[in-house]
Parts: structure tokens; sequence; C-alpha cells
């Protein structure tokens, strides 16, 4: 309609004025990205729905005792002020942190070793592939009770096997120090397949002639890959480092199965603690209390490892 | 700087064979030029001699050194890839520095060095620049600083100007040129584009599946085209063919065919020994577009045509001239007054025709230059 010209204008005379013009426009586009968040609608419903309404909630409970199957009862600080004097959380904070550091590490060491091997040799890599992953698809509890035929005292195979060597059995998962490492140690083993095959996406994204180029600028392959390689992996580093500390930190099923956080809560990580306190001493104030802590810490982590590493491009710009 | 033998290479890629038995030799300080359709294999060769892949038979030397089994690390030679391969996370003086640093130089060494190179191709004030925020004429120049930086024995160039607009691939293929007589680096080059292969070659080597089809100056191959693939490869528009039989007449070779029956120089090709060989029968005559003259119909030793379409690019006229049973490409004047549908004749200097034999060589098999050719042309047309 607005576009049709009037006989008496001349051709080249603008058919709305620039007031109209302005609002067509502002019209044109709202109802292009209307279409555009019905699309999002989706996402956002169970988003809002199952984590920012219980997120908020959580805050809100942890001034509250009760609120599970009891009426909620405002208590103030009361929450906040037990846990900050509960060494069971500092200590699961510890634990949590030096699980996530050494799990993080050791996995991250081990896929892009392995990543580099698949991406070097293509022949048979598919068989490497699938037993890589298949851990990840078997259930934490199968992995927890893998892990405990390998550590048990008694009848575990590595204990078995110290034993055929004529060497002392270890207890393993009554030693803290050993019990945690267990933990990382399937945990890597489960999380193994996943990284090495997001590591080889990684390395096939970067440019094969930036590596020729390399090479016949005389750079030999650690070089290369030290120079070229990594710093091309930056971006692809930084959503796995966010994504396994998001992870990490909430180390959970493993530690049910194998240790129940003992010996002496020397295994306890900080989900642990909450769902101790949520669904095993009714302390759910504590528990809320522990999660928002956990959120923080989480948020935290995340927004240092993007100025760590996601920082470079934006200073040269 | 080395000359560089390329014995016998073959390089095959599973069952396909890119490089089928290809011999070289390119002298120190020499330009050659590999051309070829894509697919060709003459990248195949570059990498091979880089050492990004290895060869599967055949050797090749520089400088007297075989380095077949030397890994490219060492091989001191310096590559431009097609796509510049700047590494996108270092500055421009970290890229030119990259070769010299790996060779542990010392930082005043490198400074200089990256200083030298940068002043040769205008890059000073972009050192500290991320490749990211060049334009793609920039990029190039780094691209051919990091590989002069080092002062290589060879220069490996995997069509360098093929990314860059009409005008700028213009400039600096003068550039290069100029760079290498400066340098005076042996340089291997290679491209698709016949005339930055024309204007830069010292000599040009053609390729095609595999297999090498002609090497020579940017003259011999243009002139006297070794078969019909160079020939057709060659030029634009590419050579005219037609199809017919030679007969040795009297002293002299004729050419007939449809609607074609003209006297060719007594060089075409060596004169039978007894009688007319059964393998003159199925030949192509080659005539460039632009040694053909138009003339007025019925002309004596001319092939009769009406022209189809006319084609003008500012500088000369191409005609399509319907003659001897096929289309013919004519380059003429542009101020021509010709028309679609007018009756010619299509004239031509019997010595500037090449005839091609079933085979599709050229039947002309010495290796006469062509001026001498040019001799004997009065005494074969009369």
């Amino acid at each position: 309609m607005m576009s049709t010209v009037s006989a008496e204008k001349a051709w080249d005379e603008l058919t709305l004025s620039e007031a109209e013009y302005r609002r067509a426009g502002a019209r044109y586009r709202q109802r292009r990205s209307l279409r555009a968040y019905l699309f999002l609608l989706p996402y956002f419903i169970p988003f809002i729905a199952f984590l920012l309404v219980p997120a908020l909630w959580s805050i809100w409970l942890s001034f509250n005792r009760g609120g599970i199957l009891d009426p909620a009862k405002y208590v103030g600080l009361e929450n906040w002020r037990s846990i900050a004097s509960d060494t069971e959380l500092t200590g699961a904070i510890q634990n949590t942190a030096v699980y996530a550091v050494e799990a993080i590490l050791l996995v991250f060491t081990l896929a892009i070793v392995l990543a580099l091997l698949l991406n070097r040799y293509r022949k048979g890599s598919n068989i490497f592939k699938l037993a890589l992953y298949v851990p990840l698809l078997a259930p934490a509890v199968l992995v927890g009770l893998i892990w405990q035929f390998l550590t048990n005292f008694d009848f575990g195979f590595i204990n078995l096997a110290l034993d055929a060597m004529g060497f002392d059995r270890l207890n393993i998962l009554g030693s803290g120090r050993l019990a945690l490492l267990t933990i990382v140690l399937a945990e890597v083993w489960r999380g193994l397949g996943f990284w090495t095959l997001y590591f080889l996406a990684s390395l096939q994204n970067v440019p094969e002639e930036l590596l020729d180029a390399a090479r016949v600028d005389g750079a030999r392959g650690v070089q290369r890959f030290r120079r070229v390689t990594i710093p091309l992996l930056r971006p692809m580093l930084l959503f796995a480092v966010v994504i396994a500390i998001i992870a990490n930190f909430q180390v959970f099923d493993t530690v049910y199965v194998l240790t129940q956080g003992g010996p002496y809560e020397s295994t306890s990580t900080m989900v642990w603690f909450i769902w101790k306190r949520l669904f095993q001493f009714q302390e759910t104030g504590q528990g809320y209390a522990a999660a928002v802590v956990l959120l923080a810490i989480i948020l935290a982590l995340t927004a240092i490892s993007f100025r760590v590493l996601g920082a470079r491009r934006k200073r040269r710009a | 700087m080395a000359d560089i033998s390329i014995k016998h290479l073959v390089k095959r890629f599973g069952k396909v064979e890119a490089v089928s038995d290809v011999s070289l030799q390119i002298a120190d300080g020499e330009f050659l030029v590999l051309l070829g359709p894509s697919g060709c294999g003459k990248s195949t060769i570059l990498r091979v001699v880089a050492g990004l892949e290895d060869a599967d038979a055949g050797e090749i030397v520089i400088g007297g050194r075989l380095i077949n089994f030397i890994d490219p690390v060492r091989r001191n030679v310096a590559m431009v890839f097609q796509n510049y391969a700047l590494y996108p996370h270092m500055s421009v003086y970290k890229n030119i520095a990259f070769p010299l640093q790996i060779a542990k130089q010392s930082k005043e060494e490198v400074g200089l060095a990256v200083g030298r190179a940068a002043a040769m191709l205008g890059l000073e004030n972009l050192l500290q620049r991320l490749p990211g925020e060049l334009s793609g004429g920039q990029r190039q120049r780094v691209a051919l600083a990091r590989a002069i930086v080092r002062a290589p024995q060879a220069f490996l160039m995997d069509e360098p100007l093929s990314n860059l607009d009409a005008q700028l691939r213009i400039q600096t293929r003068l550039e290069l040129i100029q760079l290498h007589q400066r340098l005076g680096i042996t340089t291997i080059y290679v491209t698709h584009d016949q005339i930055e292969a024309m204007t830069m070659g010292d000599r040009i080597a053609v390729l095609s599946e595999g297999v090498l089809q002609q090497i020579g100056t940017p003259q011999e191959v243009y002139r006297r085209p070794a078969n019909v693939f160079v020939a057709t490869f060659l030029g634009a528009p590419p050579m005219n063919l037609i199809g017919g039989e030679l007969e040795w007449v009297e002293f002299g070779w004729r050419f007939r065919g449809d609607n074609i029956d003209v006297p060719l120089s007594a060089d075409v090709t060596s004169p039978p020994e007894d009688g007319n060989p059964a393998d003159m029968r199925q030949v192509k005559l080659g005539l460039r577009p632009e040694h053909l003259r138009i003339g007025p119909p019925g002309e004596t030793g001319g092939i009769a045509g009406q022209v189809q379409f006319l084609e003008p690019v500012g500088s000369d006229l191409f005609l399509t001239v319907e003659a001897a049973g096929t289309l013919l490409q004519v380059r003429t004047d542009p101020d021509s007054p010709l028309q679609p549908g007018e009756n010619v004749s299509l004239l031509f200097d019997p010595w500037r025709a090449q005839v091609f034999g079933p085979d599709g060589q050229n039947l002309r098999r010495d290796t006469a230059p062509v001026e001498s050719a040019a001799a004997l042309a009065p005494a074969a047309a009369s």
C-alpha cells in the first residue's frame, strides 16, 4: 500500500516521509525478531523452568529452614553461618579443587596426545575412537563398579596382582590420597573418549597448509605443535576448560559408588556435601547455601578462564 | 642458490598416478613455470620437491644433494602457498621472523633480516599488524617476505597470485619478476594461468594428467607446440584445429580436407620416402587465430568461409568463421566492417601452420628454432 507511487509525484521523489519510513522499518524489524524469539522458545521454557527458577529458589531457600517436605521458615543467615564454620565444606571445596585440577590436567594431556596420534595415523583409527568412546556410554554406576573390582582390598585386580608379585596389598579406597586418585582415574577414563574426539576435531580444524608452511620454514614436530597448533587451538581450549571445570566441579556419582565421601570425608566433594545435607541430614538450608557457593565458584572460574585464555585476541585488536 | 634436477619422478595417490615419470632440469637462478590445468600434477611436483609429499619413484637433487630422504625441515627451500599460509596468531614481524627464530638466530640478526625483507616488499609500516588485518595483496607480500628472509636454495611458489584481483595480480607479477631478477634464486612457479607462465617464466613446462607434455621457452612452447594438448591449452582463444589429410604433391605438402585444399611449407614434417604413408590420412592442421587473415571470397590458397559471430573485446575483434567443416576463431582488426553472414577467405602463411599426427604429436619433430622455418617458407610457398 505504502509503496504505491502517487501520480503527481516525480519518479525520483521518495514515497514515504522520514517518520513513516522509520515506523515501517521498526515494524519490519520487529516482525523479523519476533520470529527469531519463537524459535528460541523451545529452549527458553525448560531453561527457565528447570534452571533459572530453581537456581533463584535455591538462593531464597538458603535463608530458610525446610522447604522440601515441610513449609519453609525464614531463618536469616543461620544456614550460611553454620556452613561457613563447617570444616567438612572447606574440606569438600579443597577435595573438589584438587580432584578437578588433577582430572582436567590428566584427561587433557592424555586426550591431546591420543588426538595427535589419531590425527597422524588414520588407518584403523576408527576402532580406537570407538574403544575410547565406549566408557562414556557406560552408566556411572557401572564405571564405579569396574573400579571397585580393580581396587577392592580382598578381590580387586590390582591387589591380586600386587599379591602375586609378592608386594603388600594396598588399601586403595581406604586411604584418603589413593581414594581421591582412584576417583580421578575413574573419571579420566570415562571422559577420555569424549575429550580425545573433541581435540581430534579441533586438530582437524587447524589448516594443513599452515603446518606445511611451518615444516618448510624448518619447524620440527614439537616446534610446530607449540608455535602453530596450540595457539590456533586456543578458542577450542577455552571452551574445553570451561566445560571441564563446570562438569568436574560437580563430580558426584563416582564418589557415591566408590567411596561415599570416605574415608573420613577425604573424598567428600561439593556435590556430595550438598547431597548429604539435602537428602541424608535434612539440613536443606545448608545444602542450598552450599549449592549457591558452588554456583559462585563455577561462575568465578569460568570468568577467570575467559580472561586468561580468551583475552589475547581482544587486546591485540 | 642451486640447480634442481627432477629425475623420473613418479607420485601416486592410491591407484591414481598424479605424476608419471617427469624429468626436469632447472638451472641455477632459472625461473621455471609448471603450467597445466587443475589436477595435472603440477602442485604435487612442487610438494614433493618441498618434502611435503614423498616420491614413489625418482630422484630430486638440489645443488648436487639428493634430498628425497631429507626431512623438509632441513631442505632449505622456501615455499609460497596459494592461500599465503600466514600464521594468523602472529604479527607480520613474527611471521617473517619465524624461519629465522626456528633456526635459532640471534635477536639482532633476526631484526636485521626481517627489516631488509620488509623493506624490499614495502611492509615496514605493517610489521605490528596481524594477518587478519591485511588486504590480500599485503598478505601475499608477507608470504613472500617470509620466503626470502632466510636466503633459501630455491623458491617454490604454488599459484601465489591466484587469490588476488586482476589489477593486483598484474602488479604483483611484475614485482615477482623484479624480485627474481634481484635475488637470482632458482624458482619453480606453479600456475594454471598461461599469461603468468608466458610473462614470468624463463622456461615453461606444460603438464597434463601427470605427464610432461613439453618444456621450452615461452616462445618455443607457443610457436611450436609439441602436441595438440599444448597447442590448445596455450593461447586464448586456442589454436584452431582442422581435420584432414596430408599429401606430398610436387615437392611440397598439401593439406586437404572438407572444403579446404591448401599448400603447406615443406618442413611441416619430413618428406615421404615412398608414396604417401597411411598415417598422413588422419592429421590435424593447427592455425592460431592471430595467424589467420581475412581476404575477399575466392582468393587462391585461402579457406572459403562464412562469418558467424563477432566478439569485440576492445583491442581486438574475434570472429567465428564457419570454414573447412568446422568453426574457426580469427583475430582481426577491431575496426573491421565485417558482418555476420559475409563470405570471406581465410589466408595464412604456410610456415606458421602446425600439423599434428593421428597420435596428437606435432609432425615437425626437428628441434630447429622457429626462425629457420621462416627462412624456408618462400621456397615452400612457391
